[in-house]
């Protein structure tokens, strides 16, 4: 997820002269992604696909962070330490996913900071799924059952979608979310065996959150679809992948238990109504863009308890972040520490003694020390590292796009650089 | 082979689950994502101590118990954690009275904690009971990692803005007090030094004093006064916080006693 910040040398004098004319660059990003090729942050983009890229991606970071507070309703009456741990564990790898995202929606040039003012002020949107309360413990399992269930359904095909920073957080992205599934599966198969109560429990979750996912799906039927640019169009084409694929690879919603005949099945029956639209609820939920939730106090956007308005800037004197005297009040809606004056940092991951360092994400932090800390934290919570660096975004320089050619096309005839044609003696062993 | 008493284990775990919800609360509402996740997991190191810790003392009292009897069927009055560990995520206030959640007060609190807890576990690693030990090396690590990450925002507040500077120092006073409850050993305390696999923490004051006056320097805060009071939650006698925060937490599994989650 390189970023905007990353620096081209400035040799625009010198280029202007050869630089493609509008229409040959659009003509050769059409030709990219007709070969199933990927756009990476410094290539030539149509305004139009990264505008609609920034409000995809951010929409799509802004419903993992608001999805945090339905299922984190209930961490502090969890009813076992172990589902507590669980609980929260997966609160996390939401707001992990809001953070992967956020950082590949950056490398577009929008900052988080803005992104996140959008979501505040009602501008963005998020799914609408999350402004429905979670009523009693089963609704935990039901939105990993359920509502994760289908979101993986919606997010593989992204893995494979044209832009290569939002493709690389969604790989990221669906092997964490796989096993949410799996777990609230889980945990709602431990209640079915449980006790009169807990099936009412289940019953109960199930009930709404089937009806929910009716209104989402009437929801969807009425949206008309939205195609800022045509190569996003072209996106969503190639996007599509089979529908059976997706299970035999996942396991969908409900497939363990389908898969596994042996495995006793929760005798939950689908919600008595299951069709029934509720149009006077949709409205509310869907056309104030704050629903339900939003009106209680305190979200989305979650800081705002405790520091309301009031800056609490980082530490004097740290680099490149030195303006933490209190001038992030316009408003007073953005209360978190001033994130625009944090800098962006490119974190690398050692995954194990002998590999290199691969680049994994960015992250913001107020200095050094501090971007390390996080980094262990976002980016190594499943020991993915042994070892870690962190990179000013700033300090980055990346070569031109528009210089490929001339770069990297030469290399393409020296054959003999390879050993291919040589007969090597087998002491040597591979090259 | 000396093995520590059971209540001593409890003492452990107590504060290693009650500061695990207390952090817990933060979860989704960080004041910025990645410090959110940061804090999600110094929660589950605690709550992941704090089970540890369960299974040993239920293992050895044996009658049927688990875990979970002992985070979610015993009351208030029961648990022997630090008092300073149950206090609400914010300034001083009686048990009823709510108040915005204060980020100051949740890392100073996790600083004094957690700069007891890796002397405390860096002695309780060399005890001769070897499953405390076993819990104590992977809880030092742990605590290592909280007391660096407590520390780096309590000099970043300390030595920030003038807010960030006055809230950090008012979550001091308002804390301080309560570190005189470790030094104060607890009939459970006493028992477990005298079985030889505890630790006498008044040893450790001395490490705790370096560590705390190090990072105060280098935050540009003031050490408060402290005028006798000691609180008395190890053994039992706690706030008017703690009953609520376990009204939270153990209510739902007390609704359904038995019943498997």
């Amino acid at each position: 997820m390189y970023t905007q910040a990353m620096d081209i040398p400035d040799e625009s004098g010198k280029k202007l002269a050869v630089v493609a004319t509008q229409s040959e660059q659009e003509a050769a990003f059409e030709a990219r992604i007709d070969a199933d090729g990927r756009i990476e942050p410094q290539d030539w983009m149509p305004d139009a696909y990264r505008k609609t890229l920034v409000r995809q991606i951010s929409q799509h970071a802004h419903s993992e962070v608001v999805g945090m507070l339905p299922e984190g309703n209930w961490i502090s009456r969890a009813p076992s330490l172990k589902r507590k741990a669980i609980l929260i564990a997966k609160v996390q790898d939401e707001g992990g996913h809001g953070l992967y995202l956020y950082s590949a929606a950056e490398t577009l040039g929008t900052s988080r900071d803005e992104m996140i003012q959008g979501l505040l002020s009602g501008k963005a949107k998020y799914s609408s799924i999350f402004n429905y309360p979670t009523l009693n413990w089963a609704d935990v399992g039901v939105i990993g059952w359920l509502v994760d269930g289908a979101a993986i359904m919606n997010q593989i095909p992204l893995c494979r979608c044209s832009y290569g920073p939002y493709a690389r957080a969604m790989i990221r992205v669906c092997k964490e979310e796989s096993f949410h599934q799996r777990q609230g599966y889980e945990a709602l198969l431990v209640m079915m065996k449980g006790t009169d109560e807990q099936r009412a429990m289940v019953q109960d979750a199930v009930n709404r959150y089937w009806e929910v996912s009716g209104d989402v799906r009437a929801a969807r039927c009425r949206q008309r679809p939205q195609r800022a640019g045509h190569a996003l169009g072209h996106q969503a084409h190639q996007q599509r992948r089979p529908a059976p694929e997706v299970h035999r690879r996942h396991g969908a919603a409900g497939q363990g238990a389908r898969r596994d005949p042996a495995r006793p099945r929760p005798e939950v029956e689908r919600g008595a109504r299951p069709l029934r639209l509720r149009p006077d609820r949709l409205a509310g939920i869907l056309e104030h863009g704050r629903g339900q939730r939003p009106l209680q106090q305190g979200t989305p956007g979650h800081p705002r308890q405790g520091t309301q308005g009031r800056p609490m800037g980082p530490r004097r004197g740290h680099g490149s972040c030195t303006q933490t005297t209190g001038t992030r009040t316009e408003g007073g809606s953005m209360n978190t520490p001033a994130l625009k004056d944090w800098p962006l940092w490119e974190v690398f991951v050692r995954s194990k003694q002998g590999l290199e360092h691969k680049h994994c994400g960015s992250l913001h932090a107020a200095d050094a020390a501090q971007a390390l800390h996080m980094a262990r934290d976002v980016y190594t919570r499943r020991q993915e590292g042994v070892s870690i660096w962190v990179v000013p975004s700033a300090a980055i320089t990346a070569s031109n796009p528009d210089d490929k050619g001339e770069l990297f096309d030469p290399a393409a005839d020296k054959i003999y650089r390879h050993p291919t044609f040589y007969e090597i003696p087998e002491e040597v062993g591979h090259m | 082979m000396s093995k520590a008493p059971v209540e001593y284990l409890l003492h452990l775990a107590d504060n290693a689950v009650v500061l695990g919800q207390r952090d817990a609360e933060w979860c989704g509402h960080g004041p910025i994502l990645e410090e959110d996740l940061a804090l999600a997991n110094v929660s589950l190191d605690l709550i992941g101590q704090a089970r540890l810790l369960y299974q040993l003392a239920a293992a050895r009292m044996g009658n049927g118990a688990t875990e979970d009897a002992l985070a979610y069927f015993r009351d208030d009055k029961d648990f022997l954690n630090y008092t300073l560990v149950e206090l609400p995520n914010h300034g001083g206030l009686v048990g009823y009275a709510a108040a915005d959640r204060d980020y100051a007060t949740t890392i100073v609190r996790n600083f004094l904690y957690s700069a007891l807890m890796v002397l405390v576990w860096d002695a309780l690693e060399k005890s001769p009971d070897s499953d405390l030990a076993a819990i104590a090396a992977k809880s030092l690590k742990e605590a290592r990692y909280h007391l660096h990450h407590a520390a780096d925002w309590v000099v970043k507040f300390g030595d920030g803005t003038e807010e960030s500077h006055a809230r950090a120092q008012a979550a001091l006073d308002h804390l301080f007090r309560y570190t005189e409850e470790f030094w104060t050993p607890s009939a459970v305390e006493e028992a477990a030094i005298a079985s030889g696999a505890a630790v006498d923490v008044r040893t450790l004051r001395a490490g705790w004093d370096a560590i705390v006056a190090d990072t105060l320097a280098q935050a540009t805060l003031k050490r408060p006064e402290v005028r006798g009071y000691i609180p008395e939650g190890k053994q039992g006698r706690h706030s008017e916080h703690l009953s609520y925060l376990l009204g939270e937490m153990q209510g739902l599994a007390r609704a359904h006693p038995g019943a498997t989650w």
